[in-house]
Formats: C-alpha cells, sequence, structure tokens
C-alpha cells in the first residue's frame, strides 16, 4: 500500500480520457466507450484488491 | 506513520481526483477510492497500538472485556461505514450514502442489543424489588 498506487490509477485515468477525446474526434465513437469501459474494469480490479485488503486488516483490527 | 507524507498524498489526490472529475468522472471516482485507501493504510498502526493500550487499562481496571470489544466493534463498523458513505457523497449519490448509514446503525444496534437488553432487565427488575 504505497502512493504509487495513486499515480498508477491517475496514469490509467489520463490516458483514458486521451484514448476516449482522440477516437471521438476522428469519428469512432463505438470504441471510445469501450477504451472508457476498459479503462473502468483495470481500475475496479485494482481497487477490489486493496478493498479486500482493507477488510481483511479492519476485521483482524477491531475483531470483527 | 509520516504526517508528511499522509498529508501529500491526500493532496496529490485530491488534485488528480479535481483533473479527471472533469473529463472521466467515473474514474474519479477510483481515485478518491485509492487514495482514502492509502490514508487508512497509514493509520492502522497508530490504531492497533491505541487499542491495545486501552485494552490493557481496562483489564487493569476490572471491567468485562466483553464490553470493551463491543465498543471496538461498534467503533469499527462506525469507520467502515463512514468510509463507503462519504465516497457515495463526493460522487453525487446521497441516497445511496444515506442508505448505507442506515445500514451501518442498524447493525451497531443488532450488535449492542443483548447490552440493551441486560441493562434494561437489570433496571426493571431493581424497580420490582419493591
Amino acid at each position: 500500500m504505497n502512493v504509487d498506487l495513486i499515480f498508477q490509477i491517475a496514469g490509467i485515468g489520463i490516458i483514458v480520457a486521451v484514448l476516449n477525446q482522440l477516437l471521438v474526434r476522428s469519428g469512432r465513437e463505438e470504441q471510445a466507450l469501450l477504451t472508457t469501459i476498459a479503462g473502468l474494469i483495470v481500475v475496479l480490479f485494482i481497487i477490489t484488491q486493496q478493498i479486500g485488503d482493507l477488510f481483511d486488516t479492519v476485521k483482524q483490527i477491531f475483531g470483527l | 506513520m509520516d504526517i508528511f507524507m499522509i498529508s501529500a498524498a491526500a493532496c496529490i489526490g485530491t488534485v488528480f481526483a479535481v483533473l479527471l472529475k472533469g473529463t472521466k468522472p467515473e474514474l474519479s471516482i477510483g481515485i478518491c477510492i485509492i487514495t482514502c485507501l492509502i490514508l487508512i493504510f497509514s493509520c492502522v498502526d497508530g490504531i492497533k497500538s491505541v487499542f491495545s493500550d486501552f485494552a490493557g487499562i481496562i483489564e487493569m481496571s476490572g471491567i468485562d472485556m466483553k464490553y470493551f470489544n463491543v465498543v471496538i466493534k461498534v467503533i469499527g463498523i462506525a469507520y467502515i461505514t463512514q468510509f463507503a458513505a462519504e465516497i457515495c457523497r463526493d460522487s453525487g449519490q446521497g441516497s445511496i450514502a444515506l442508505k448505507t448509514e442506515l445500514a451501518g446503525k442498524v447493525c451497531v444496534l443488532v450488535l449492542t442489543m443483548p447490552i440493551i437488553k441486560g441493562f434494561l432487565e437489570l433496571v426493571i427488575n431493581v424497580l420490582n424489588w419493591r
């Protein structure tokens, strides 16, 4: 759990936004939508892993 | 637990979240979640040591440990519920946030019900003794 995760996800977000704009401007709107969804899925994967870690730690500390 | 690193991470996360909110609001939620997770994880060691110190003091004072455990669990439920509800509220979903908080309150109530029942039975017994 280090600060690099913020940069990773921000990087993915910026790349997806740029690609989205490029594809929309060149007229391929379906591919733009697909890149957005792909970026979202990658980000969700990373997040669910970390949330799993968090909930395990919280269960450990608070004895839930 | 370095407060400088924590503040810096919070500021960087906020900047990225605002940056992405204009173009891709869905990814800005991701930045929010990850920044909150990192900040929570930085506090985990401090919380652990504080709680174990408190447990030692309570044990010394002679209060039954099960009450302290219930208090700790309630605090944990409150933190997790607040985490989820604030992320929902940041993304503009106030109704989802409210329902999450409702679920948290019900959880806490279910957890503390035996203690409340025991206390009320004690009071009723005392009142009926006359």
